[in-house]
């Protein structure tokens, strides 16, 4: 009875994923570039900055393409299967996430001609704060998934309820001002979906840990994620 | 290590207990327990030497036909044990196909679907022609032959041989249906009938294919289990066992990192 040629060298495969691992760090990092110069136009009223942030859209778009072209060629070239189909599954939708948190900064960057400078407005510093918090949370989370990190992934789910804890703030903020200033509304709303906005980037980066997650060990979010939001393996 | 699913009495059509197989002192597999559910197509996979054939020519008494072979253990077909009974009434209820198409190179192809009828002593022209028909329909190659079934067999085509094997096998109505490999030497168009053709199958018969294909057992396979130096590792529903397998073995195997 034969026992199996072991494979212990690197397949074909290893590199085509890893290649397209790479392919969406870069793409992360131009997705984190669009939203911080999205959110420096913001606060500097920056109309140049924001044009430029509109500019980078075209790049993003050929990342998700490129990197959904990439995929399929692998499925249908190696035909994968167990884990190396969850990761190819779980790369096409990680390219959907950053898309996403790159057209999140460009939203952003398009609320500079409504908004008031950071100086007459004091949220801002909270929104800066959740800024800074969601890239945090988006640069773990790809980690992660890069090295297929579980422990990263769960540290992103946890870092999340501080965002969703700053964006009720800054609502509450905005509500108090509004009261103050009832003919800012239009700039108040602005704030209020820009916090929406980064909210909604550290959501997408608790989706890409929940993909590292079901990427390592092919749990769903439903089959490890508590109703309190916690990660439960 | 093993993973195994289960199902109630009444979904199991092939109960395999504990079953070992030797050829003289060598031992094929060892102690293989797991349910064929009715009304499935099941396949078996693993690398080349894990006993997959062995296994599958066990559920119809066909390995005992090998010299120095025997079997321990128990076979229940819908409850009997198929090592108590007559082989050749075992092989009636349980048909095989072969990995190479081997139609009875003398015999025309009406002859070669109505053969096992007529071993049976079925002598009346009006039923072996329903039943050659019938087996013809069923296995998705009427259409192609219907103006010439009286010519050899053996002038089809390599993906017609093996559906007219595929009608011979159903011309005796078997409960179950043994296929050991019966695309390995057919191209991607007679691949894709057979394998339609299996799934159309499933309806009436319960289904056992050997592959050493895996994206084929993910296409036509409701279960799969993976047998691994004649153990069985894993049995569970296909879609689960491609995209999570449970035991790291299969992972390693359906990754392609041993085969």
């Amino acid at each position: 009875m034969s026992e199996g040629t072991l494979i212990p060298s690197k397949r074909p495969l290893d590199e085509e994923i890893a290649s397209i691992k790479a392919h969406l760090q870069e793409m992360g990092e131009w997705s984190i570039e669009m939203l911080t110069d999205g959110m420096e136009a913001l606060a500097q009223g920056d109309a140049d900055l924001a044009r430029k942030v509109v500019a980078k859209d075209d790049r993003l778009d050929a990342f998700d393409v490129d990197i959904e072209h990439e995929v399929i060629r692998v499925l249908v070239t190696r035909q994968p299967a167990a884990r190396d189909a969850r990761t190819l599954g779980a790369c096409l939708k990680v390219g959907t996430y950053l898309d996403r948190v790159g057209r999140l900064g460009l939203d952003i960057a398009k609320y500079v001609r409504q908004s008031p400078s950071k100086d007459q407005f004091p949220p801002f510093s909270l929104l800066q704060i959740m800024q800074d918090q969601s890239i945090a949370m988006l640069r773990v989370s790809l980690d992660a998934f890069d090295r297929g990190d579980i422990e990263k992934a769960r540290a992103v789910y946890e870092a999340d309820d501080a965002v969703d804890e700053l964006n009720r703030q800054v609502i509450k903020e905005c509500i108090v001002a509004l009261e103050r200033d009832p003919l800012q509304p239009p700039q108040i709303v602005a704030y209020v979906l820009v916090s929406r906005h980064l909210e909604r980037v550290a959501d997408n980066a608790c989706k890409i840990a929940e993909k590292t997650i079901y990427m390592e060990t092919g749990h769903r979010r439903r089959e490890f994620l508590t109703p309190d939001n916690k990660v439960s393996l | 290590m093993s993973s195994v699913v289960e199902f109630p009495d009444a979904r199991v059509k092939i109960r395999i207990q504990e079953v070992s197989a030797y050829y003289r002192t060598q031992r094929a597999i060892e102690k293989i327990s797991m349910q064929i559910p009715s009304g499935t197509v099941t396949a078996i996979i693993g690398p080349s030497g894990c006993g997959k054939s062995t296994l599958i020519r066990c559920l119809n008494r066909m390995h005992e036909v090998s010299p120095g072979a025997r079997v321990e253990g128990r076979v229940l077909l819908d409850g009997e044990d198929i090592y108590a009974g007559d082989p050749v009434d075992v092989r009636r209820r349980v048909g095989m196909v072969f990995q190479k198409a081997n139609p009875f190179p003398t015999m025309t192809i009406y002859q070669n679907v109505a053969a096992g009828l007529r071993l049976n002593g079925e002598r009346h022209h009006d039923v072996l022609d329903k039943a050659v028909i019938r087996s013809l329909k069923q296995a998705a190659l009427w259409d192609e032959v219907k103006e010439k079934v009286h010519l050899p067999g053996a002038q089809l085509s390599g993906g017609q041989q093996q559906r007219l094997c595929i009608a011979r096998a159903l011309a005796v109505e078997p409960e179950v249906l043994l296929m050991d490999e019966p695309c390995s030497a057919l191209d991607p168009i007679a691949t894709a009938k057979i394998e339609t053709l299996i799934a159309s199958l499933k309806e009436q018969y319960t289904v056992v294919i050997v592959t050493h294909n895996m994206q084929q057992a993910a296409r036509v396979a409701e279960y799969t289990s993976f047998l691994y130096l004649g153990h069985l590792i894993e049995f569970g529903k296909t879609a689960e066992m491609f995209e999570t397998p449970k035991e790291p073995l299969t992972e390693q195997y359906l990754t392609g990192r041993f085969g």
